[in-house]
């Protein structure tokens, strides 16, 4: 096995045992990167420079017998969403194009802590508005599982990063299934942690009351790691809890479901979904079963039929007030004008994109008189019957499985031109986000034409450690997935013929 | 109820978010913020009587900073990152427009 195969945890066990060094598998990713990046366009900026002289620091550490923290020596890239001091982070905007923070992201200061390296900051669409990577100052991301189709989004590029084997480990944020969705169409492990587990201090926003700091990974195991170091109270964030976290680590001990409730969605008709994607669910259904637990079918009416409409009204409301801070004043692009308000309007028109100034009009058009009442009032509302909805649920489940996206990715540019089919993409992950709850994204394999399939499980709010234990019982029959040959192998029909472990 | 928007209302939207829509463009916009207000006016159909807002639940709030002075970066570094800076000031062009 090539280093840049390596799990998180089996990295930094080598660099801890001195197997190898840091420099070595910091080395082994840059290459991987080097070999494929001309082709997949996942990384805004390459860090190498620093990420060898961190991974050089980490090996000094070791030397001296010090220890390096839990993810020593592990490479991961950060979304351009992550505020790096020193690091230029553009959300893919031309209106940060050239700003570099003055502070880290808490969730960057955490992984540093715990010794991992960061080789980079991954591509998104503009400001995370989207679901292709498609919308981005660098231009599309590339599935690495098949070049010619996007990767999904916001956090295409982390995805994409861990899929053709730039890291063992990316950071992204999921708003309303922009990490679970990405890593759906990668083919690989991605979770949104409940709402308030994990500090957003330093995320650039997209929208304050659902964005959430999100890890992807290859294996539910680093996303349980990743949690172990990225969950804590902040008092940074006010939206971040304080309570106690349990081990997220200790949780993936569970041997079987057995005595386990698991529900199986079936508000929607197969019709209106890929058959594929369709046949996966009801193939992890049967996995449960195996596994020991009661499964029973289940539905979301009101999550299902006003979920996408209740998160476009909030998203968009949360997006215009939050972007009002880039005013090309402080920091950030800067274009003239004769009065303070034809610099404002200068600025923000030529540096957002087309589909954020649509995004920051809708949103403040929800926000004024007559449409505040027809509109932002109600979907308050409708979000709290969501919210009432989810717990009368995990009265009679201890978790569900439904899928992450209702298509297979598709081709590039194929539905950038249409932006309510590219809504109702969102319809599986949007009301996770609207109740808080925990989502995973299980990769299941590969189709007939070598597209990834996987499942969502999701987990009541703060349930995220009981959801990591049966999200990791689950991976031991369906394999974890390996590393993609970008344009060169088809991805093979499961994960174990691709020779994961 | 569902609402739309006109014209006026579209450039008067555009105005509020600080951003311009080019007269040919106003159109096209338009129809755009019609067709996702025709959607999700689907919020309002929701029988939610005697239904509270919804807010954020936490499980502990977090306890507040210390009020005590902290250092932050040095104040040169903010002003590197401002895009026009003159002696200690932010540069902006006047508030009021002349005449």
């Amino acid at each position: 096995m090539e280093l840049y195969e390596l799990s998180a945890k089996e990295a930094a066990l080598g660099v801890r045992t001195k197997k190898f060094s840091a420099v070595e598998v910091t080395e082994a990713c840059l290459g991987r990167a080097d070999k494929f990046e001309g082709s997949v366009n996942a990384v805004i900026t390459m860090t190498r420079e620093a990420a060898l002289e961190r991974a050089r620091e980490i090996d000094r550490k070791i030397a001296r017998g010090e220890d390096a923290g839990l993810l020593a020596g592990v490479p991961y890239f950060a979304k351009d969403n992550f505020c790096t001091r020193g690091t230029r982070t553009t959300c893919s905007s031309k209106i940060l194009e050239n700003w570099s923070p003055t502070y880290n992201a808490s969730a960057i200061n955490y992984m540093n802590n715990a010794g991992a390296v960061m080789m980079g900051k991954t591509n998104l669409d503009e400001f995370a508005m989207g679901s292709s990577t498609e919308n981005s100052i660098i231009g599309p991301t590339k599935n690495p599982r098949d070049l010619s189709r996007v990767p999904g989004g916001s956090s295409g590029g982390s995805a994409a990063a861990v899929a053709a084997g730039y890291s063992p480990l990316a950071l992204g944020t999921d708003t309303g299934g922009s990490v679970r969705q990405p890593a759906c169409f990668c083919g690989v492990q991605g979770m949104k942690p409940s709402y308030g587990q994990v500090s957003r201090y330093g995320i650039l926003a997209y929208a304050s009351s659902l964005d959430q700091v999100s890890p992807l990974a290859r294996t539910v195991e680093d996303l349980a790691i990743s949690l172990e170091v990225l969950a804590r109270p902040d008092p940074h964030d006010t939206t971040c809890d304080a309570y106690d976290r349990p081990s997220f680590t200790a949780a993936l001990s569970l041997e079987d479901l057995k005595g386990k409730r698991i529900g199986v969605f079936e508000g929607f008709e197969s019709s209106q979904m890929d058959a594929d994607l369709y046949g996966a669910l009801q193939t992890a259904a049967g996995y449960c079963r195996d596994a020991g637990a009661s499964v029973e079918p289940m539905d979301l009416p009101i999550a299902v039929k006003y979920g996408v409409a209740t998160y476009y009204v909030t998203a968009l409301a949360d997006a215009s007030s939050k972007l009002a801070c880039y005013d090309g004043i402080r920091y950030g692009s800067h274009l003239d004008g004769p009065t303070l308000n034809e610099m404002y309007v200068n600025t923000r028109t030529a540096c957002f994109g087309e589909e954020v100034r649509r995004r920051i009009i809708l949103g403040t058009c929800l926000l004024t008189e007559g449409f505040y009442q027809n509109y932002y009032g109600p979907a308050l509302k409708v979000r709290q019957r969501m919210v009432d909805e989810f717990d009368e649920l995990f009265e009679r489940f201890d978790a569900y499985i439904l899928p992450t996206s209702p298509s297979l990715p598709y081709l590039i540019g194929m539905k950038e031109t249409d932006p309510n089919r590219l809504y109702l993409g969102d319809i599986f992950t949007v009301p996770i986000s609207l109740g808080g709850l925990p989502g995973i994204n299980l990769s299941m394999g590969f189709n007939a034409d070598g597209l990834p399939l996987s499942v969502q499980l999701v987990g009541q709010r703060y349930f995220d450690a009981e959801l990591l234990g049966i999200a990791s019982v689950l991976e031991r029959v369906m394999g974890k997935p390996g590393v993609a040959e970008p344009g060169v192998k088809k991805s093979t029909n499961t994960h174990k013929d691709e020779g994961a472990k | 109820m569902k609402m739309t928007v006109d014209h006026d209302i579209t450039l008067k939207m555009a105005k509020a978010a600080q951003l311009r829509v080019e007269p040919e463009n106003v159109g096209q916009m338009m129809n755009s913020i019609n067709d996702i207000l025709d959607f999700c006016a689907l919020v309002g159909d929701l029988d939610c009587e005697g239904v509270p807002d919804f807010t954020w639940r936490m499980k502990k709030r977090p306890s507040r900073r210390p009020d005590v002075p902290e250092n932050w970066p040095d104040r040169e570094l903010f002003e590197s990152k401002a895009p026009t800076f003159e002696g200690e000031f932010f540069k902006t062009p006047r508030i009021i427009a002349e005449g």
